[in-house]
């Protein structure tokens, strides 16, 4: 059941396909180039083949693989500190607080004004979220208070960015705040990438550190204390890992739910239960899932493209119910 | 030497006094057993003497040190402690629950070594869940799971271990497996506290007994003298049968005092 060869292997699999889908998603595009277009645009090509390769497709599949990689390994350190399988990034609140700080950027024209206020703007809602969340749970560490906060969090967040469309000055920022809900990695450019690859890396390694803290907490609370786990200081680390991670990555995306619930669980399988083992591939599963949805909607022939958030729901809505579903099963 | 002290130890949640003015110092070796009627402070007793609760007034020292003064690995390693009521949130294998046991050894990001792996085959031999051990923990019945839990407690090989009710979900058989588990790890040298309700199985298998009453030290000492008739009168408001089997004592609750 929790075999160390069905950890490697799943790893070393998964590490496998997600560079041949990254690469198989470099080929994939609007305009049909051919192998060497592709080669010889990433490597330097000066016309309108190496601009779309390195502007456009290039940004395009780093930004997927970033954006996964942090999604899935916050859904799965977050279901461990809540002990909870249904738990994902969105239940914390912190991606809607990012999304909430894009629609400020937005309603107010600073992204007009400044391309990178939206990202950043993104970043501050997730980190507000964060602060505000370890604020909250304070010195009780009560795992219910954690999540009943979160809740709080994320309507808040909804009920704002409602409020901001309701009160919107003209009908193209509704549009323009819609769009982005939506979430996509279409049309972002290296930039976007370079500014939130440092937090997603810190968000990442914050949430590698707690591993074993995870894995104690399995016993309870007071369990893991006993064990030496400082129970409220990995609750806010996790929370701050999260905030950096997907904030970061919701900051330059948009929202792309559903992938930090289904990834762990598509791993357990093959890991087992246990936190700690859980990370690593669900971060690479991630990135994996994706850059394949994200490939997938390239190659969907809808009118205008399919948008990457809205995919994923479509694909991860189900799995959510099959998961209540078969959780249902499992206690009866 | 003393391996764990409390002095003057007092403890208040939610406003409400639990503990006051609790003192007593155990040596290594001793097995004690923690009783009183529900509600008298027993669990707070053993939190606090964990370092888990923060106290109202008094110190706690362990192995001579002030527990404040303990790296929380270091004293992880020193003293395991087993909540009542233990949980499993996630359905991981036996082994993996005992091997948790092993956390205070473990780097960061740890694997167990072959001396984890080692401590962690003799704990389950001991309990009895050996052949459980690939079996998910949450498919295990109420007292199977007791017995891994204890198993996980006992995995860290602790000189302190501090178990709170681990026996109220076995069968007799496995109860007095367990209670011989902790005699043997007493004898080894740890200081073993456990809380428990069976006054029969305290008073023939502890070496040492402290009674409780409203979050007071009502008698401590060796069982045959706390567990009087004029004390179980008193703390537990009964009228019990005290007797003899084989030299052994037997102690059988008979009725409640109006």
């Amino acid at each position: 059941m929790e075999s160390r060869f069905g950890e490697i292997g799943l790893i070393v699999s998964l590490t496998v396909a997600t560079l041949v889908a990254a690469m198989g998603s470099l080929f994939i595009g609007y305009a049909p180039l051919s192998m060497g277009d592709v080669v010889s645009g990433l490597l330097g090509d000066q016309g309108t083949v190496g601009i779309i390769m390195r502007d456009i497709r290039l940004p395009r599949m780093l930004l997927g693989l970033m954006a996964g990689a942090s999604l899935g390994m916050s859904g799965a350190a977050l279901q461990g500190l809540l002990r909870n399988p249904l738990a994902e990034p969105g239940v914390m609140g912190i991606a809607s607080c990012a999304s909430l700080g894009a629609v400020i950027a937005i309603y107010f024209g600073l992204s007009k004004e400044f391309s990178l206020a939206l990202p950043m703007m993104a970043m501050l809602g997730a980190l507000a979220a964060a602060a505000l969340l370890s604020a909250i749970s304070g010195r009780d560490n009560g795992i219910l208070v954690l999540i009943l906060a979160g809740v709080a969090l994320a309507n808040l967040a909804a009920a704002l960015m409602a409020l901001a469309m309701n009160l919107a000055p003209n009908p193209w920022a509704v549009s323009e705040i819609i769009y982005w809900l939506m979430g996509s990695l279409k049309d972002r450019s290296m930039t976007e990438f370079y500014l939130a690859a440092p937090f997603v890396g810190l968000g990442l390694v914050i949430l590698a550190f707690s591993a074993k803290a995870l894995d104690a907490l399995t016993l309870g609370d007071e369990a893991a204390a006993s064990l030496g786990i400082r129970v409220v200081a990995v609750q806010r680390l996790v929370t701050l890992g999260v905030a950096l991670s997907v904030g970061a990555s919701v900051a330059v995306t948009g929202a792309i739910a559903f992938v930090g619930l289904i990834v762990p669980h598509l791993c357990r399988p093959f890991v087992g239960h246990m936190p700690s083992r859980l990370l690593l591939p669900s971060a690479i599963g991630g990135a994996l899932l994706v850059v394949v949805a994200d490939t997938v909607v390239r190659l969907v022939p809808s009118g205008p493209e399919l948008m990457l958030g809205v995919f994923t729901s479509l694909i991860g809505v189900p799995f959510f119910l099959w998961l209540v579903f078969k959780l249902r099963r499992e206690a009866q | 030497m003393t391996a764990l002290s409390l002095q003057d130890v007092s403890v208040s949640l939610a406003k409400r006094v639990v503990l006051s003015g609790v003192s007593a110092s155990f040596e290594g070796g001793e097995l004690v057993g923690v009783m009183g009627p529900n509600g008298s402070g027993k669990s707070t007793l053993m939190r606090a003497a964990a370092g888990l609760t923060p106290r109202a007034g008094g110190s706690v020292s362990i192995a001579g040190k002030a527990i404040e003064t303990w790296t929380r690995d270091a004293l992880a390693r020193e003293l395991a402690y087993l909540p009542q009521g233990g949980q499993v949130h996630w359905p991981v294998s036996v082994r993996t629950l005992v091997t948790l046991g092993r956390l205070p050894y473990a780097g960061r990001f740890g694997r167990p070594s072959p001396a984890d792996a080692a401590a962690v085959e003799r704990a389950m031999v001991a309990c009895d869940v050996a052949k459980l051990a690939e079996r998910p923990a949450t498919a295990l019945s109420g007292g199977e799971r007791a017995r891994a839990l204890l198993a996980r407690a006992i995995a860290g090989e602790a000189k302190i271990l501090l178990a709170d009710e681990p026996f109220a979900q076995l069968d007799p058989s496995h109860q007095l497996h367990a209670m011989e588990v902790l005699q043997a790890t007493a004898r080894a040298g740890a200081l073993v506290v456990v809380v428990l309700h069976d006054l029969s199985v305290a008073a023939r298998h502890c070496s040492r007994v402290v009674l409780l009453s409203e979050g007071r030290v009502a008698s401590d000492g060796a069982p045959g003298e706390v567990l009087s008739s004029e004390n179980l009168r008193q703390v537990f408001g009964i009228d019990a049968f005290i007797g003899e089997h084989n030299g052994a004592p037997v102690i059988l609750p008979l009725k409640r005092r109006a």
